[in-house]
């Protein structure tokens, strides 16, 4: 008996990006923004080598989207030149993925164009348009500037900040939950 | 109609079937882009349409080196009869050397500027470029925007093909500005 194929994750195209599942053929630019020390100080997952980011983007590619207890990871592309600028995440909470949780990253010479805005925005509108999703929320850094206004800009609202609630490379973190509902962005 | 030299700037993405359609029609095409796998995707998709390609991998923000492509491009293969541009807000200043490269040629060359739906947004501030490549001499701008479909109570962006299709339209009715899709109402944009 054949294993049914995974779910292929969304399509998406906005004004300026196509947004896809990442392909073991990103695995380079994936690898050399998120290798970038101002990306890898940020993130959790950093691939040592191409090698890995490809290893890594191939696992990616057997987990079927919107699966409870995964997180998917989408390329950014410019739909003009077919070039990698970032990549967005979700993750489909195990307990309830009515729920989901975003991330996103924007390799650092492609910041400053609004595509993070724009693939974000394409996403939440992916998330409760076409997948009819409860509510989204992110996990940031309070220090994170830059990543804490796209929120704010595309409507999340600011809900909690914990402290020092978050292992994260070596020590106990601050984090800030940023969220929206449904009947929120349709509003 | 043949034209004898079509420059193309950011074509290899969503603009690659005007590209080709282009290609059909042209003895030689220069295409400028930055990503040279996408670059060699047009290549491969402009083989068979019977013209000359001459592929150029650049990133235009360097305005100088893009100034001087542009002046071997017309060394080479003569001067650009029609030029189709989509710049990113990073290379506007590419955007007005090529309008100044195409007016010094003395020919009326024509030069379609492929621009976001930004371009159309009423409460932005006005492209500061426009009257300036708008007063050279011996060239004919155009301006093509893209904008969004409306559908019922839905509206989303223009598909790479609904895209294509309208710039090749812009260029055959050669209006001043053309708005591929709707732009209107503005409080409709996805």
């Amino acid at each position: 008996m054949s294993t049914p194929a995974p779910r292929r994750g969304p399509e998406i195209t906005t004004e300026r990006l196509f947004i896809r599942p990442l392909r073991a053929d990103d695995a380079s630019a994936f690898h050399e923004y998120r290798s970038h020390p101002d990306v890898a100080r940020i993130q959790g997952f950093v691939p040592g080598s191409v090698d890995e980011a490809r290893e890594h983007l191939r696992g990616q590619g057997s987990i079927a989207f919107d699966t409870p207890g995964t997180w998917s990871q989408l390329a950014v592309r410019l739909r003009d030149s077919d070039r990698l600028v970032g990549d967005v995440g979700v993750r489909f909470p195990e307990e309830d993925a009515r729920q989901v949780e975003i991330g996103f990253t924007i390799a650092p010479a492609e910041q400053g164009q609004g595509y993070g805005t724009e693939a974000v925005r394409g996403l939440l509108d992916h998330l409760f348009g076409t997948l009819g999703k409860h509510r989204v929320f992110a996990s940031v850094d309070p220090e994170n500037a830059p990543s804490i206004a796209l929120l704010e800009r595309v409507g999340l609202r600011r809900e909690a900040h914990h402290r020092r609630s978050l292992w994260f490379k070596g020590e106990w973190v601050d984090d800030v939950i940023y969220a929206i509902l449904r009947s929120e962005w349709t509003a | 109609m043949t034209r004898s030299h079509t420059l193309l700037v950011g074509a290899t993405g969503m603009l690659r079937g005007a590209a080709v359609e282009l290609g059909r029609h042209s003895a030689h095409v220069t295409s400028i882009a930055r990503t040279e796998s996408s670059l060699a995707h047009l290549d491969r998709d402009l083989r068979g349409t019977g013209c000359a390609h001459h592929p150029v991998p650049l990133d235009y923000r360097a305005v100088d080196r893009f100034t001087d492509a542009l002046v071997t491009a017309t060394t080479e293969c003569g001067p650009i009869d029609l030029a189709v541009g989509w710049f990113h807000a990073s290379g506007r200043g590419a955007s007005l050397a090529l309008a100044e490269v195409l007016s010094r040629q003395g020919t009326d060359a024509r030069y379609f500027r492929v621009l976001g739906s930004a371009a159309a947004d009423p409460t932005a501030s006005r492209d500061e470029d426009s009257p300036t490549i708008a007063e050279l001499p011996d060239l004919h701008t155009r301006s093509i925007v893209l904008g969004f479909v409306v559908t019922g109570n839905r509206s989303r962006w223009l598909t790479d093909a609904e895209i294509s299709d309208g710039v090749l339209r812009a260029i055959e009715t050669d209006a001043a500005e053309t708005v591929v899709g709707t732009v209107q109402p503005w409080s409709r944009r996805p």
